[in-house]
């Protein structure tokens, strides 16, 4: 295993070895390279993983990856089947000695270490969001409104429509936002705009959903997408501006998680 | 009773001997116990009223999840019906940029996800069909990591429904809408044996005729060929409507139905949307394999391919459901479905969703004996304030509708999920298989319930799914309900893996199963308890 796939692992725990050969999963059948592992912490996890502290789960062991039973390690893995129980992949494990092992699955109370591992993974998130993007800003929502396109064709259509009708339209809105900070990249003015989905749509679930007095830190591409290049009454009202589009959940950070987002920063500027 | 089937994970000829021994095993126990404990941590998932199996279907290990669970799909294997695939809009936890779907080994009793479709840790719209042939699985659906301008389709294959292996990609293009797949393999003539899918979708590729439907003949091949069929002939109001829903029978009588949008009034960002359209319906009777697919069907009244069977339908087509509305997004229902019988193709059921005076919303169910040419003149069941019709026809010809409807009003308002049956069109039982409040949980976008859910019926049985609020109440199942995610049905809480930290409600997918005759189709209409036993509950127990 190398170590860009223990680096991509999605689910990083510290773990001691109950049972080797064996599964806890019905549908895991051939057992000859799994085993059942106890989570004592996790490290890096995804929200919803984050109650598997202290649940056993089974683990596919990498080719030529060996554990033997009580022995205590970091495993990197990804999933592989949600059933009675979690099994996952293992692209491999450290292994940790076992009186840090013992120190640290003591001070492994369940409660806390999810919050963390989960924010580890909050952080990582915007660590990824941040890393391609090539302007990130703080600052405060002024005005939203529609896009000049979508306005004019309201105002002129009616209720005649031009365009497919189609529940995953994005229906785009402007938001016009006072900058406070330039954490990355440049903007030239005092205000940027924002292109972004204000359909409430399944595909569009994940995109922030901007409105006036909003605060906080965002993460910004150059609008590609919307193919407007006139900006609506809203924005236009605040001159000139670069357009942008903040479409991850991750793109949007209120003002009370500055710090995640510095700390992405910090990161991507130490790569 | 079902057969209890082996894992999965094993290879063929290794499932078919544990198949074997599973299968002698379970003979030799006695009746009541056969296939009772799906595993060793899971609950029995034994139906609550006889013949009825209603499953929550997130795995214990997902107990700690509050997705909603939306839009449900279900599709089961002809060839071996313990083999089931449900969908939802359910993300893949570990997000591996595949989505999951819920696979069944033991005919619906415990469920688990496997993520293996390709285009983001969670799909748009999905639907997914078995062919017969051995373990092949096709899907229809929106990709996730589609142009930010356009959706984007892939119809997909997998040979083995229940194997980690990514789905192949079959086809890829932007702009369809709502992909909704079946499959069959051909029984005779010189293709027997072929697989193919049918695809409908709204292609906005081709406005303003978008109702379409992509054919692949000889699915299983490496390469099959897809042909895009366009199914609206007439003048509309600029597209269709996205549900575009075929039927397939096994002597190649394929049928469609769909929404031809005629006029449009209203505001679609305002949400004052309304369209008034006509249910049509297009046959082929040859597979969709001719020159000129789907053209055997034209109307009396202008002699254009499609027949009418309803015009001026008016509706609601919202872009965000309203709490009046029970939080669901309105926007029509569309379900048909030909009987299966050997020489039955000629008959076919129909439901589409539509305004009645008494309500906004309404379902209307009708039938046709003669090949779609002329069809019962009024509803044979209407119903107000339902939406999610789903028809199936089972191997006695007793026709099954799905749907959910609204009842009560302000904060008592419920959404019920009823499978209803007849014989003779005239007598509907009735199985209330879930209510729950309507209000709550908020919905975290739409659509709150979906576009559509799923029944389909092999051999005598139906097989269905729903999504539902899935708070642990008795009163929310009427006919029981077996949940596999921690749950206690006395505090009526919902709990993660710990068993102890609280898990707020959300919307789950729900499979359930109708066995042969079960809540029979040939009594009255009737809700529980009129000849079934008392229903169970069954959760998982809380860990002490």
């Amino acid at each position: 295993m190398t170590t860009a796939s223990k680096v991509a692992a999605k689910f990083v725990f510290q773990g001691t070895v109950k049972r080797v050969k064996a599964s806890n999963v019905k549908a895991v059948t051939d057992t000859t390279r799994t085993a059942v592992v106890t989570v004592n912490r996790i490290i890096s996890a995804a929200a919803e993983l984050s109650g598997f502290v202290n649940q056993d789960v089974t683990v596919q062991l990498a080719p030529g990856e060996r554990v033997k039973a009580d022995q205590a390690a970091v495993f990197y893995t990804n999933g592989w089947l949600f059933g009675e129980n979690l099994a996952v992949r293992s692209e491999g494990h450290d292994l940790v000695k076992v009186a840090d092992a013992k120190t640290r699955a003591a001070s492994a109370v369940a409660a806390a270490a999810a919050p963390r591992a989960t924010a580890e993974d909050h952080v990582r998130q915007i660590r990824e969001r941040v890393n391609d993007a090539p302007v990130v800003v703080s600052g405060r929502i002024v005005a939203v409104g529609l896009p000049a396109a979508a306005a004019a064709l309201a105002a002129a259509a009616g209720s005649r429509q031009s365009k497919p009708i189609s529940e995953h339209d994005p229906l785009w809105h402007e938001a016009v936002v006072e900058v406070d900070d330039v954490h990355k990249g440049s903007v030239g003015t005092k205000q940027v705009v924002l292109r972004f989905p204000s359909s409430t749509d399944v595909r569009w679930r994940r995109s922030p959903k901007f409105r006036v007095g909003q605060t906080g830190v965002f993460t910004l591409r150059p609008d590609q997408v919307t193919a407007a290049s006139a900006l609506g009454k809203a924005a236009a009202a605040f001159g000139p501006a670069t357009t942008f589009t903040c479409l991850d959940a991750a793109d949007f950070q209120p003002a009370d998680q500055k710090s995640d987002v510095a700390a992405a920063i910090d990161a991507a500027k130490g790569q | 009773m079902q057969k209890k089937r082996p894992a999965v994970v094993k290879s063929r000829n290794e499932r078919k001997v544990a198949r074997d021994r599973s299968s002698k095993a379970a003979a030799k126990k006695p009746a009541g116990k056969r296939g009772a404990k799906p595993g060793a941590d899971a609950r029995p998932a034994a139906a609550a009223a006889t013949g009825v199996l209603v499953v929550n279907m997130i795995p214990k290990s997902l107990s700690t999840e509050e997705n909603q669970d939306s839009e449900p799909m279900i599709a089961v294997n002809p060839a071996d019906r313990d083999y089931i695939v449900g969908t939802a809009f359910t993300p893949d936890p570990f997000g591996s940029g595949l989505a999951p779907y819920f696979v069944s080994t033991d005919g619906g009793a415990t469920w688990r996800l496997n993520a293996v479709v390709p285009g983001g840790n969670q799909t748009g719209d999905i639907t997914v069909a078995f062919s017969g042939a051995g373990r092949k699985l096709y899907a229809g659906i929106l990709r996730l990591d589609s142009p930010t301008t356009d959706t984007r389709m892939s119809i997909l294959r997998c040979d083995d429904f229940a194997a980690p292996t990514p789905m192949t990609v079959l086809a890829d293009r932007q702009q369809p809408d709502q992909p909704f797949t079946q499959a069959a393999v051909q029984g005779g003539g010189a293709d027997a044996g072929k697989e193919n899918f049918y695809v409908g979708n709204n292609d906005f590729a081709n406005m303003p005729q978008t109702a379409t439907i992509d054919i692949g003949l000889d699915a299983g091949s490496a390469t099959p060929a897809i042909n895009s069929v366009r199914l609206e002939r007439r003048a509309n109001a600029g597209q269709n409507g996205p549900q575009v829903r075929p039927s397939v029978h096994s002597d190649g009588t394929v049928y469609a139905a769909f929404y031809g949008w005629r006029s449009q009034a209203g505001d679609w960002p305002s949400n004052t949307l309304r369209v008034t359209a006509d249910a049509v319906v297009v046959r082929d009777d040859s597979w969709g394999r001719g020159p000129q697919p789907f053209e055997a069907l034209t109307d009396p009244a202008d002699g254009v391919v499609g027949r009418r069977v309803a015009q001026n339908l008016g509706f609601a087509f919202n872009q965000t459901g309203l709490p009046e509305n029970g939080q669901q997004r309105l926007g029509g229902a569309l379900s048909i479905a030909v009987d299966p019988r050997p020489t039955m193709s000629s008959t076919v059921y129909l439901a589409w969703g539509a305004d009645d005076s008494d309500s906004n919303f309404a379902v209307d169910v009708r039938v046709s004996r003669d090949r779609g040419v002329t069809w019962s003149p009024s509803s044979l069941l209407p119903l107000s304030r339902a939406t999610n019709a789903a028809l199936a026809v089972n191997s006695n010809g007793i026709v099954g509708l799905l749907y959910q409807q609204l009842v009560g009003s302000g904060v008592g308002m419920r959404w019920e999920t009823h499978f209803r049956r007849s014989s003779d069109t005239t007598t509907w039982s009735d199985l209330v298989v879930a209510s729950a409040p309507a209000g709550g949980p908020a919905k975290d976008f739409d659509p709150y319930l979906g576009d559509y859910c799923h029944v389909l019926a092999v051999g005598e049985d139906f097989y269905g799914v729903f999504s539902s609020a899935n708070t642990p109440d008795p009163a929310n199942f009427p006919n029981g309900v077996t949940y596999q995610r921690n749950a206690d049905f006395t505090t009526r809480k919902l709990f993660g893996l710990d068993g102890t930290t609280q898990v707020r409600a959300s919307i789950d997918p729900f499979f359930f199963k109708i066995t042969g005759s079960a809540g029979s189709a040939d009594l009255p209409s009737r809700k529980r308890g009129a000849d079934l036993p008392e229903p169970r509950h069954r959760g998982q127990r809380r860990p002490r």
